[in-house]
């Protein structure tokens, strides 16, 4: 190999080093942005009021509201979810259980706690797929309604739900989580406020760990075991930082399928959640922009980080890439069902540009850059000289941004919201901001790069992921 | 070289990335000590609290409250604005005014005037809601920032001072009902407890103002009207059952039944009979919302709608208004029922 030729090669492979340096460079600086963003969003909402005020203020004029919990094989908790669900605080609402195929006796413990009797006769399932074999009201609770039918995924029992919803509002709720008494009222807050509302979201938050008694969170702990701490931190980056920026910018694309508040009217005008993809909260909120710009419709989409839900992660990491796997194909699948929406952004302005956009460009290259550059990292280092300032480089930034961006989203998290049960935890979550850019954040871009190469092989299905009793705790939790 | 070249950019930037991260963590090493430090102090202020809470519910009861306690220097004038607020709440009459004089004394007077200036609209409309408890100790000066704000640019400032001012007087009455007359912001859902509000003190001018063109006003004004069982209001409501605006009529049918008027029921029985099955369906649904055993034989008539939906809300009113005579006629399966 002639000299010249070797010197073209080592350029080429150092403009692409650089290349690759510089898409990382363009993340952590855009997530900085962010960061700055939710920052600015905080600082300017009023200080919020307690529960009693919000009430009083609200109880008149808070919309009547449906809240669906979908489940599939959720004996484990179910009855704990439907109580909670029962006991919140919110002037009007009824609660639709659709028990979606589950094998287990998830629908026996309902109907156990619940005297339920069934309604005999033809159902209405328009937007349903998979036949309803029944439905059940409960002899001693008015607000609940129970769904029984044939497995047909979580958007199917969704739409199950929304067709016998009677509120304004929908609320759509997993099963396996936990929502706080008052978290209705504060999420419903911007639907009486502004009347351009479309759907609101609000913060999902890891109940691992915590003390849960009659189906709530009646002490917030932190995860004892790191798997669970690690989405706990991650899940306050996302939520405090990512989700308030884009709603700051009108560019909210998701509002997560465990805790999200919906017009019914507009979902049902959509024809409801979409059966072929397995990201059917992500899609439907794009399409609900999709749907207001294309009529030219006045509308928002807000994020309220007050109102919390608890979930549960999950504690094995076989599960977590499940589920991680899952969130990014359901991501790609929107994503390409929409992609003509970044092809004209004068249309669909910042939820294509920011929404769609951020997705392709830090969900899809993104991982893909960043696993590739800590493979190389090596080759990087035992080349030396300038090679080694890139990898010292690519290390600061990927590792080093990725903890400052953590301790950013805790100190805007402990300064607005607090919620963060001690002070030793909020040394603990900071101890796991820094872990977690030792393994776990390349294990979760490798999740989402199978994700990526599942979705091109048109894979399907959900995949099942354990979960446990609330008020059971793993032997990991249980004190000494 | 590329790489050469960029050497000294990259080494700049992974010391200032290494230097931003120490100062990240030194900052979240400081917010953990302000932490310790706000839990050392959680329990003094939560005394703190009390001792204010105690002192203003005795300034209420006209007991002997003696001199102010120390722990009012402790906390910042919107806490006790909190707790006065909670406290106006619950107190009605002579007590009220004790609670407002206590509390005017103590600043907090001053602090909702100062709030009601704020440049956060929501101050400004938080400041509206609680500002008519001191409309017994400074009239004039609650009266004006109650009259600024309802000239508010902002909707819901507007609406929250004219829900305040309906509890202050007549001359701030006549002035809220004459905004709410052209004001959309008083079409919104946001306004209904001025229009509830406004029924319980002055039906009349209630009716005199829902003698209006807007379906959207009107539509509220009789939900105020069927939630205060406000009977003066029962011909409007009756007028606006064969209005065209759908949702309006739906409104003028729940005001007439949560009345009790005898129209309610038979302006039910018209639209279960509707050949619009998304009408037979907005009257199952709106009988959901408040069973009444006078419903039964409306949701017998529609067991075997055609429409599925229709069939389907009136098996279920059925089961909630009736187990009975669900089970007899075959609406809970019979081996679910045995």
């Amino acid at each position: 190999m002639s000299a010249a030729l070797l010197t073209l090669l080592t350029a080429l492979a150092q403009l692409v080093a650089l290349a690759l340096f510089g898409l990382l460079l363009f993340q952590q600086l855009f997530y900085a942005a962010l960061l700055g963003t939710a920052l600015f969003a905080l600082v300017r909402r009023p200080p919020q009021r307690a529960t009693r005020g919000l009430w009083s203020e609200l109880v008149d004029v808070a919309p009547s509201l449906t809240i669906i919990v979908p489940a599939h094989d959720e004996e484990a908790t179910i009855v704990d979810s439907v109580r909670a669900l029962l006991a919140l605080q919110y002037p009007r609402f009824e609660v639709v259980v659709v028990d979606d195929g589950s094998r287990d006796g998830t629908l026996a413990r309902l109907k156990e706690a619940f005297a339920l009797e069934p309604i005999a006769g033809p159902l209405p399932q328009r937007l349903v797929r998979a036949p309803v074999r029944q439905v059940f009201e409960s002899r001693t609770l008015t607000r609940l309604t129970v769904i029984t039918k044939a497995n047909g995924g979580k958007s199917d029992a969704l739409n199950a739900g929304l067709e016998l919803a009677t509120g304004e509002l929908v609320c759509s709720v997993d099963a396996d989580s936990l929502l706080e008494s008052d978290s209705l009222l504060r999420a419903v807050e911007p639907f009486v406020r502004d009347e351009t509302t479309l759907a609101v979201g609000g913060t999902v938050r890891v109940a691992n760990g915590c003390r849960v008694e009659a189906g709530r969170v009646v002490r917030a702990e932190l995860p004892r075991r790191w798997l669970p701490r690690l989405q706990a931190m991650e899940y306050i980056r996302a939520f405090v930082m990512a989700r308030l920026a884009f709603a700051h910018f009108g560019a909210l694309t998701i509002v997560s399928g465990a805790f999200g508040l919906f017009r019914r009217d507009v979902l049902l005008t959509l024809g409801g959640y979409r059966h072929d993809t397995v990201g059917e909260d992500f899609e439907l909120v794009v399409r609900i922009h999709r749907y207001a710009r294309e009529r030219g419709r006045t509308y928002a989409v807000h994020f309220v980080p007050e109102p919390v839900c608890w979930t549960q992660a999950p504690e094995r990491w076989r599960d977590l890439a499940r589920q991680r796997i899952r969130w990014h194909r359901g991501a790609l699948e929107t994503f390409f069902a929409h992609a003509d929406m970044l092809a004209r952004p004068r249309r669909y302005g910042a939820p294509a540009l920011l929404g769609l956009g951020t997705l392709l460009l830090i969900d899809v290259v993104g991982p893909a850059v960043e696993l590739l550059g800590w493979l190389l990292l090596p080759l990087f280092w035992s080349l030396g000289g300038a090679w080694l300032e890139l990898a010292l480089a690519w290390v600061a930034l990927a590792a080093g941004g990725g903890i400052a961006l953590s301790c950013g989203a805790l100190v805007l998290e402990e300064l607005e919201l607090a919620r963060v049960p001690r002070a030793r935890d909020l040394l603990r979550l900071a101890l796991a901001g820094v872990v977690e850019n030792l393994g776990y954040r390349q294990f979760i871009n490798l999740c989402r790069i199978i994700g990526h190469l599942q979705w091109l092989r048109g894979a399907t299905g959900w995949g099942r992921i354990a979960r446990r009793r609330f008020d059971r705790p793993t032997p990991a939790e249980t004190p000494p | 070289m590329p790489l050469v070249a960029a050497a000294p950019l990259l080494r700049f930037m992974w010391t200032a990335t290494l230097l931003l991260v120490l100062m990240a963590l030194v900052v979240v090493l400081v917010l953990v000590l302000r932490r310790m430090v706000e839990e050392l102090r959680a329990e003094r202020q939560a005394r703190d609290r009390k001792a204010v809470h105690q002192y203003l519910m005795r300034a209420a009861l006209g007991q002997d409250r003696g001199p102010p306690p120390t722990a009012l220097a402790r906390l910042d004038r919107a806490e006790i604005a909190e707790l006065v607020s909670e406290l106006a709440s619950v107190v009605r009459g002579e007590m009220r005014r004790r609670l407002a004089a206590a509390a005017t004394a103590l600043g907090v007077l001053e602090h909702e005037l100062a709030r009601s200036r704020s440049r956060r609209a929501a101050l400004r409309a938080r400041s509206a809601r609680r500002l008519p408890l001191f409309a017994t100790v400074a009239a004039g000066r609650v009266g004006a920032a109650l009259a600024r704000l309802l000239e508010d640019p902002v909707p819901e400032v507007r609406v929250a001072a004219a829900t305040a001012a309906v509890e202050v007087d007549a001359a701030l009455r006549t002035r809220a009902c004459e905004r709410a007359r052209h004001d959309p912001a008083f079409a919104r859902r946001l306004a209904l407890r001025f229009w509830e509000r406004l029924g319980e003190l002055e039906p009349a001018t209630l009716a005199e103002l829902a003698r209006d063109d807007d379906p959207e006003r009107l539509r509220l004004i009789l939900e105020a009207a069927g939630r205060g069982r406000l009977l003066a209001l029962a011909r409007e409501a009756v007028a606006a059952l064969d209005h065209p605006y759908l949702p309006l009529r739906l409104a003028a049918v729940g005001a007439l039944v949560e009345m009790d008027h005898p129209r309610g029921l038979a302006a039910l029985e018209q639209l279960v009979e509707a050949a619009d099955p998304a009408l037979r369906l907005a009257a199952l649904t709106l009988m959901r919302q408040e069973p009444r055993p006078a419903f039964t034989p409306l949701a017998v008539a529609r067991l075997d709608d055609p429409d599925p939906r229709v069939a389907f809300r009136a098996r279920e009113l059925l089961v909630r208004l009736d187990p009975e005579r669900a089970r007899e006629l075959g609406v809970v399966p019979r081996e679910q029922a045995a």
